[in-house]
């Protein structure tokens, strides 16, 4: 396992990428490591490139902010091509392919329909998904970069309602990048 | 025991605030400092404590004076802009004698200049705002966790000294999210001011002690109490003698700059073998001790240090740090050049290099790496 994991959350405004951010960065804490967050964003509420900035370390973090990206979540074309293609081979891309068509080549490039699944999730049971928190689950699932239960708990403490759809749309991110994850155990 | 937080620079400036047992906010929020106002407002009313927004700086600053006479440990937060505003009443509490904590998150100036960017230009504010002969103190976070710590040691220092203490974060810090030990405040040091045990008849509220800081009554105590911002004396009198105008200008200056082995603080980071230096505060300090890893890594003997107290400057500790074979220092900010004209003033023998970055963006580990080769070769 990984000691440093620099995670890049970007998209666009009013998509939750900051409040995705803090999770996984509360997560990583749960998960008994160190962990830093910063975002940037524009004016605006919505629309606009945003994104939130994760450093989790097993040991003390020298430097707060991403310098050389090892997960990038690209929720957006704008935010995918910051990323793509610039960043290290190394480095483990997902985007949403639903929002973002395309053929995106690269070892560690994986297009994973997000939006599809929160809009199925919705017709399927009627649950009011959101795409930050799948997309957590899917990050989850295909770097093991923090665990289901800790992102469960993060969330149990940022909302005071909606825990068991929120669980769910986790579950089914996870679930659906489990099946090819990088770094865990399997 | 403490409890292990993700928190918000802000946060847990507030965090240390009520741990450090301040329960008096006025403020004006500004961004970037709107979260310290909005976290005030949540934590201090349930613990019996007060939240006043006031209808500008001018306001706040007065409020903080007069909550903190009464007898309550108080604070106040804004930005560049705000600060601005305060420096009357901020002179006001220097001269009156009068402990309170000021936290500064910078941003682009002068004016509205760059408003929710980042920026390190208050270095000079922050000393010398404030009109006529003075002194202050000034802490400078780098960490969320030294967001607590040194509000904490902000108010302590306050309470220790009977003076003003202003805590100088920056954009960057006051909105990072970091792990953070919520201390509990029975494992800190926690320092009160000095109250008057002498009959209230005997009181005088400028009558200092050996250590040339006179005990401190609350308003409606039986010692009565007389503040005055012009130059007094020891019974809060006015008094524009020569002699009085001396003497009392010299020891507010004196309890402070006589104490800087007690207020100056640093942290290093292999500075013993280092033949280059970079001297750094706030997040630059993050970038400036990352740079001197990388830097080590291509050879260069670099080291580092972050001043956590920036005023006084903490001049016997910095020359403690350096070893023997440091020849050139090289200041890191975020200005055109604030904290380098004090390090050229001390360290006349020194090379004294800068790197700087005004754009409102923050000055990278890449860049410091950049700017330490160039001035090793």
């Amino acid at each position: 396992m990984k000691e440093n994991w620099q995670v890049v959350l970007a998209g666009e405004g009013g998509q939750g990428l900051v409040v995705a951010g803090i999770l996984l960065g509360e997560a990583a804490v749960m998960d008994g490591k160190n962990a830093a967050q910063t975002a940037s964003y524009g004016i605006a509420s919505r629309g606009g490139l945003t994104q939130s900035e994760v450093v989790i370390s097993d040991g003390d973090i020298a430097y707060p902010a991403v310098e050389d990206p090892d997960i990038v979540l690209a929720l957006s074309r704008g935010a995918l091509d910051k990323y793509y293609g610039k960043v290290s081979e190394e480095c483990i891309i997902i985007y949403d392919s639903s929002l973002i068509p395309g053929d995106f080549k690269g070892k560690r490039v994986f297009g994973l329909p997000l939006s599809d699944k929160v809009e199925g999730l919705k017709k399927e049971k009627g649950l009011r998904v959101a795409l930050n928190v799948l997309s957590l689950g899917a990050l989850s699932g295909r770097t093991g970069v923090v665990s289901l239960n800790a992102l469960e708990e993060a969330i149990k403490k940022q909302f005071k309602r909606g825990f068991e759809t929120n669980r769910e749309s986790l579950k089914a991110g996870f679930d659906m990048a489990r099946s090819s994850c990088y770094f865990c155990s399997q | 025991m403490g409890k292990v937080k993700f928190l918000q620079g802000n946060h847990a400036c507030v965090e240390g605030a009520v741990a450090a047992g301040a329960r008096f906010y006025a403020g004006y929020p500004i961004t970037p400092s709107s979260e310290v106002a909005q976290a005030a407002s949540d934590k201090l009313p349930p613990l019996g404590g007060y939240y006043v927004q006031m209808e500008d700086e001018i306001a706040s600053m007065a409020a903080i004076v007069g909550s903190s006479l009464s007898g309550l440990k108080s604070f106040t937060a804004t930005s560049g802009p705000g600060l601005s505003l305060m420096q009357e009443n901020l002179g006001m509490a220097i001269m009156g004698e009068v402990p309170c904590v000021i936290i500064d998150v910078a941003r682009g100036g002068p004016s509205t200049g760059l408003a929710t960017k980042q920026a390190q230009g208050d270095v000079m504010q922050t000393r010398w705002g404030t009109h006529g002969d003075h002194t202050i103190i000034v802490v400078t976070p780098a960490s969320v966790q030294e967001c607590f710590d040194l509000t904490v040691r902000a108010f302590n220092l306050s309470e220790k000294y009977r003076t003003p203490v202003i805590v100088l974060t920056d954009k960057t810090i006051g909105h990072l999210r970091e792990k953070v030990d919520v201390r509990d405040p029975s494992e800190i040091e926690i320092i009160d001011r000095k109250r008057p045990t002498c009959p209230p008849g005997d009181y005088k509220p400028y009558r200092a002690d050996a250590d040339g800081i006179p005990p401190l009554a609350a308003y409606g105590d039986k010692h009565l109490l007389r503040i005055n911002s012009s130059m007094h004396g020891e019974e809060g009198f006015i008094n524009q003698s020569p002699q009085n105008a001396t003497a009392l200008s010299k020891r507010l200056y004196d309890k402070i700059e006589n104490n800087v082995a007690d207020i100056g603080r640093i942290k290093t980071f292999q500075t013993e073998d280092a033949e280059i230096v970079i001297i750094s505060f706030g997040i630059s300090a993050r970038s400036a001790f990352r740079s001197a890893a990388l830097a080590r890594q291509a050879g260069i003997k670099a080291g580092a240090i972050q001043l956590q107290t920036l005023w006084p400057f903490p001049r016997p500790q910095v020359q403690e740090a350096l070893g023997n074979s440091c020849r050139r220092l090289l200041v890191a900010e975020m200005n055109m050049g604030q904290l380098a004209l004090e390090v050229e003033r001390v360290f006349t023998d020194m090379e004294v290099y800068r790197v700087n970055k005004w754009s409102g963006e923050d000055l990278l580990p890449r860049e410091i790496l950049d700017r330490l080769k160039e001035v090793s070769e």
